[in-house]
Parts: structure tokens; sequence; C-alpha cells
């Protein structure tokens, strides 16, 4: 799983976004559940990065917060800020170095 | 109106609820199964009730996951719950006996029993007409402690399977052919009870194959009824006395039904990605493969590895190809041993591996950069085999020997004639590496390493909830948010005080420092809060910090039960734009808990700053009294423990 850090210069918008896999050593029940898949969408009606677990079997393609529609974000990492689509330069996080700390 | 076989089962273990879909169950457990992985934490929360020993009829421990010992942590896990096992009246199955499931079918499986097992696989004991369930280590803990089990009453399937399987077609097609018409997603809130004709050419280990993947379907379990079938593979394992005849009424009446022609099956595989990505092997012929894996708990059994055996009979594999062959038990190894069938396989080029999980679980054999590995495994989401981007195709061991004579994905129809491999009269039976529970439990001492630590308990809960919001975090904030994965981390899922350092880490790693500083308080959350992975961590370290309770707009469902489970009120806002009053350091108190939860009040009012907001308290009569008794294992201890 990778640690996105999004800044945006120009808004302020600021997020931290975990996306892909759950680490293959992250066998803590070994149920199916264990498997997240994280993919990053855009909510239609908030214009925010929205990080869903794909692999949920209530998962519809829609905003937990609102119902819209989500909009997949294919290209990681994100190059525009969602809200007022200035260029955004995200810093992945380096989780073992920030646990090494 | 007649029933099913799951019906039929359910209802004689039934404890409480009514057996409508949908509806709370809470059914009474005959058999628990463990493996290392998660049997660890499991052993600590039984060992939290206090009981002397295990309260269901049969329970057994497996080391079958991490058995590689390349740290002190895994011998250290693995000599705790043995010994863990030996005062408490578990069985002990050592490493290198076998995978838990391919052992459990051999071994112990018995129909019309319920197994409760904290692995997913756990249904593949369905395969002996056995009602077996994948919970959480927590699920099984309060099992032992002679808890029932509660879920949701599922819908009952009928499968109805007609036809014979052709030559080279094999039980992993049967359940790849669901998993193509139903989805990962298909099977929820769902058992898959097979019957027809076409079970009556289907043996036990093709069955259990078929109710393994039912996992994948996202099924709670998969049934086959309990036959002649079933009673011949007990008398080769010569546990004839465990069997007995147990079906479907002739006119069972099901939830919904389905019917597969096996006749009319091919060879397929599930494409990389997921397990539903479902294609016949003839469409993606013809692509390089560098890695072939045969084994895990779905497709390692005697019948396959002498299949596999002749069919690398004076054949070399493919010089491009890196094979490995992992058996699902001792007793399969010892058997294609003894018939001289391993040195088909060994002289063919292939790797031979312990009996174990092994590649399956990311324990060893990753492919390399760009491989494509086709396996005889059941799951192949991103990441699973060890390598990021991984390409693994999951198939029959048939098609994985095709592939590893010539390179490619091959049709394994393009070998020839298919070799009719009998199932022995005897199978040798040796149950010399299961060790039985001490016949005097005083004298045995548990041995604990240095990372397992006792389980923390909460408290009961309090009348008055007070403290600060120590974190407020927006919405889709997810388990792997909470409670992080990862190298350093895992290998403290056995030491809570060590783990909880890392709760929301890399949202902000003074978290943990913060919580114990303010004595506990809350956590403030969006819309979804804690979606993601099902791992109780992300609940039972945070109450080990004193969180008392998460205000949020809205919960993902498998948190928010793990979320009770462990004494942390799930509170949600009834008017969502409270969530903006609230902040970092806010003081809140919520007054008269303890009577809201008696009382059945469906709302409590927190002040914040001053002035009052309402919260929502959504619960069922059942978790509001495990929330007033401080979490599940409490409840568990003051309920079921006497």
């Amino acid at each position: 799983m990778d640690v996105w850090h999004v800044r945006c210069s120009k808004c302020g918008y600021e997020k931290k976004l975990n996306l892909g896999s759950t680490d293959i050593d992250q066998t803590y029940s070994d149920l199916n559940e264990d498997f997240a898949y994280y993919k990053l969408f855009i909510c239609k009606k908030e214009n925010v990065f929205v990080t869903e677990n794909v692999h949920d079997g209530h998962f519809d393609n829609t905003c937990a917060a609102d119902g819209s529609e989500l909009i997949s974000v294919e290209e990681i990492p994100p190059k525009k800020c969602p809200k007022c689509k200035a260029d955004i330069t995200p810093k992945k996080l380096d989780i073992n170095e920030l646990l090494s700390e | 109106m007649g029933k099913s076989l799951a019906h039929k089962i359910i209802q004689s273990h039934l404890i409480e609820g009514k057996m409508e879909a949908g509806e709370e169950i809470g059914i009474r457990v005959d058999r628990a199964l463990m493996q290392d992985a998660t049997g660890t934490m499991a052993c600590l929360q039984f060992e939290a009730l206090g009981i002397p020993k295990v309260k269901v009829e049969h329970a057994v421990i497996y080391v079958d996951h991490n058995i590689l010992q390349v740290g002190f942590e895994n011998p250290d896990d693995h000599k705790f719950l043995e010994t863990f096992a030996n005062k408490y009246g578990i069985y002990f199955s050592k490493p290198g006996n076998g995978i838990c499931h391919q052992v459990n079918l051999e071994r112990f499986s018995t129909p019309g029993k319920i197994l409760l097992g904290s692995d997913s696989h756990t249904p593949t004991a369905g395969g002996a007409g056995m009602l077996a369930i994948g919970v959480g280590g927590l699920d099984v803990a309060v099992a032992m402690g002679g808890g029932p089990f509660y879920t949701k009453m599922p819908k009952i399937v009928g499968v109805k399977l007609t036809g014979k399987l052709r030559q080279w077609v094999t039980a992993k097609d049967v359940i790849l052919e669901m998993l193509r018409r139903l989805t990962v997603k298909g099977g929820l809130n769902k058992i898959f009870e097979y019957y027809g004709d076409g079970i009556k050419g289907l043996s036990v280990p093709e069955r259990g194959t078929i109710c393994n993947m039912g996992a994948e379907l996202g099924a709670t379990t998969s049934i086959f009824p309990s036959d002649d079938l079933t009673l011949d593979y007990f008398r080769r394992q010569g546990r004839e006395q465990d069997w007995k005849p147990m079906g479907p009424d002739p006119d069972a009446q099901y939830d919904e039904t389905m019917e597969i022609n096996l006749s009319e099956l091919e060879p397929m595989m599930a494409c990389p990605g997921a397990p539903d990505n479902i294609k016949k092997v003839r469409d993606v012929q013809g692509i390089d493969v560098q890695q072939v894996l045969i084994g895990s708990c779905t497709n390692s059994n005697y019948r396959e590895l002498m299949t596999v055996a002749y069919l690398l009979k004076d054949r070399k594999i493919h010089p491009n190809i890196t094979m490995a062959v992992n058996p699902g038990s001792k007793q399969v190894l010892e058997m294609v041993s003894k018939e001289g069938a391993m040195y088909n396989i060994v002289a063919a080029g292939a790797r031979l591996l312990e009996s174990g999980c092994n590649g399956c679980i990311g324990m060893g054999s990753a492919p390399g950069t760009n491989w494509v590995s086709v396996r005889s495994f059941n799951r192949n989401w991103p990441g699973r085999s060890g390598t990021k981007d991984d390409k693994v195709y999951l198939t029959s061991p048939e098609v994985c020997v095709a592939c590893a004579i010539t390179g490619k994905i091959t049709d394994p129809r393009d070998l020839g004639e298919y070799p009719e491999i009998p199932w022995p009269d005897r199978f040798i039976i040796d149950d010399s590496a299961i060790l039985p529970p001490a016949k005097d439990p005083s004298k045995v001492q548990i041995i604990r390493g240095p990372n397992i630590k006792p389980l923390p308990l909460r408290n009961p809960m309090e009348q008055m909830l007070q403290g600060e919001v120590l974190m407020k975090v927006d919405d889709n904030i997810s388990t792997d948010a909470i409670m992080p994965a990862g190298a350093k981390i895992l290998p403290l899922r056995s030491n809570i005080p060590a783990i909880s350092e890392y709760v929301f880490y890399w949202l902000d790693p003074d978290f943990a420092k913060r919580a114990k500083e303010k004595n506990g308080g809350f956590i403030v959350g969006g819309e979804n809060y804690g979606q993601g992975s099902s791992r109780e961590h992300a609940a039972l370290a945070p109450m080990y910090l004193g969180v008392k309770g998460v205000l949020a707009k809205s919960f993902a469902r498998i948190h928010r039960a793990n979320l009770i489970n462990f004494g942390i009120l799930p509170f949600e806002f009834v008017n969502s734009t409270d969530y903006d009053t609230v902040k970092q350091g806010t003081m809140i108190k919520i007054d008269s808990v303890l009577d809201a939860l008696s009382n059945g009040r469906k709302t409590i009012g927190a002040a914040v700053n001053g002035s009052k907001i309402d919260l929502k308290l959504d619960l069922t009569e059942r978790q509001r009294k495990i929330l007033v008794a401080g979490g599940l294992l409490n409840y568990t201890k003051n309920t079921f423990a006497s």
C-alpha cells in the first residue's frame, strides 16, 4: 500500500491518500475482508479525493458522503487538485521510513 | 416444505433468533479450528476469559502459515501455541503436518457438525458435510468459551450439479465457473449447498476444493451432502465411525437456485487481478509463463499430486519455468513419496516445498518482476503473491502442469489422454504430529516469548464518558490508516501495548502519546469510518489507548462491529453538521451512558463546548449488553463462562 500526501499550494486542499492493496504480510485475521484494495476517485459533487476499498461487498461506485457518482482517477499520483484543478505534486510517504523515526 | 441440509444443521444448533434470511441468529458451535497467523490472538482472547478448558467438543491449532522461521517471532508463537493448546484442551498440529483445511478434512471433518475457524477457507470441510465457517479470531475465542456464534441468517442457495466432468476438467473449474457467474461479491450472506446427480462424480477432496473457494465468492460457507462417497472417503481414512448420512429433503426448498451442467465445463483460469476474472484456458493460451506453483488448501490432495507426478513422468519442465510443489499434508507427502511419484516431480525439475501455505500467503515463492505465475491456489488479489504488480493466474493442477511443460499457458487437453488416478484403498494414518492436550493441565506452563503479551481488557462501561477529541479525521478513513500493517508492525500483533504505539501513525505520529497523556478520549470521523480491511486490531489498539467512543457521520459495518466487540461506543451524529462543531482538543461529556444502553434509547446527548449535540445509539439488544459489559470478551465471561 502506498500513502500519498496531497497539498495544493493554490487552494490549500490537503489530504493523505492510502492507495493500492494492503500489505501482503498484513494477515491480521486472514479473512477475505482483510484484502482491501483502495482506489482513488473524485466525488463529483464535492470535488474532493475519495479513496474506496473496491473489494468491499457494499461498494457501488458512489460516494459514501453524499451518494453521488465517483469518477475513477487512473493516473497515480494524481496531477491535478480536485478542487481548483491546479497542478499538484503529491509526495509519497515512505511508511517504513516514517516508522523508523 | 422440505429442508435443505444447511437449514437442518443450523436448526439443530439454533440458540437464538429466527431462521429468516437477514435476521440475526445465534448458533452453538461444536468445533474450533485455528492457524498460527491468527491463532495467537485468538488464544490470548480465550485466555482473557479466564476459563480453564475450551468448551467446544474439539479444537485444533495448526501451524501452517508462518512456517518460515527467519527470526524468533514465529518459533516463539509456535511454542506458545503448543503449550497453550496443551493446557487448555486443544489439539496441536505441528509445523510440517500440513495445511489446516487439508488436515481437518482428512482427520477431523464430521458431517452435521458446526466448525468455526479463524481462517477464511475453513468452509473446505463442507466437502464432508460439515457446516464450516471462517471468522475472526475473536469469534473463535468466544465459541471456545462457550458462547454462541452470531451471524445474519444467510440465504441458502441450492446449486444443482448435473452431468459429469469431462477429462481434464476438474472441481477447480466448477468453482471458477461459480466465480465467473457470480463474481467475488456474489456470495455475500449466502450458503451454497450443492446437490443433484452431478455430485455423485465428485469425491470428498474435490467437493472440498469447491467449498474452499466459496470463500472467494464471499459466501458464509458452502456444503455438500454426506453420502456414500463421503463414507468411502472416511473408510479410506479409517474413520467410518465419524460418518453419518446427511442431506437435504427430496423436496428441499432453497432461497435461490442455480444449475451447472458439469458436462459443459472447460478448463478455466482466473486471470490476474481477482479470482472472478475468469477465462477459458483456450482463450488465453500462448502467454509466456515464468512460474508454476502447485499446492495450497484448494488443490494439494493425494490424487492431484499423483496426477501431477504422472503427467511429469519422463518429462522435464520448460527451461524458462521455475516450478514448486507443496503437498497439502504430511499424509499426502508420505503417500506420494511411498508410491514413488515424488521422484517424477523432482526428476522433472520441480522444487519441493514443505506441507504448508507457503507461496499462497506470500510466504516465499514470490514471482519476479513482470513474471506470469500460474498457480493452483485460491487468491490473486494484487500483491498477495508478495510481488507488487504481480500477474497471477489461478487454475487447476492439470493446467499448471501443462504450462510447466510448455512454458506457456496451455490447455491441458493438448497433453493427450487423461490419467485416471484411483484413490488409495487406505491412506497412511499417522497422527503423531498432532499432539493431544495434557491429561493434567495444571502441570503445563505456557511458554511466552517476549513478543507475546496478555490481552488487555476494557473495564465495564462507565455511566459517564468524558474526554478530549484526540483526533479528527475526514471521510473514508480506512482501518489501514487506523492500524497500519507492514513489516515493522505486523510482528507486534500479539503485543497490544507495543502495536498500539502505531495507531494512526501515518496520519499523526503523536496520536498514541497524546491518547496516553490525556488518559484516553474520543475520535471524530466523517462518513464510512473504518472502511477496508477487517482487522480487529483497528479497534483493539485504540481501546488499549483509552478511546471511549468514536463519533462519526457513518461507519463501515465490519469496523463498527469490531468497535462494539472491544467496548468502544460507535456514535453517529444525528445531525451530520455537528461534525463541524468539534475539533481536536474539544472536550466531550456524555452522561447516563449506562442508562441509555440499558433502556434501549436510540439517541443520547453529548455536551460539546457548552452546547448539546445528539448522537445515535443504533444498537441491537445484544450489542447493548456487550457494550455495558465492556466488550465481547467481558460479556462472554459474564454470561457463558460459568
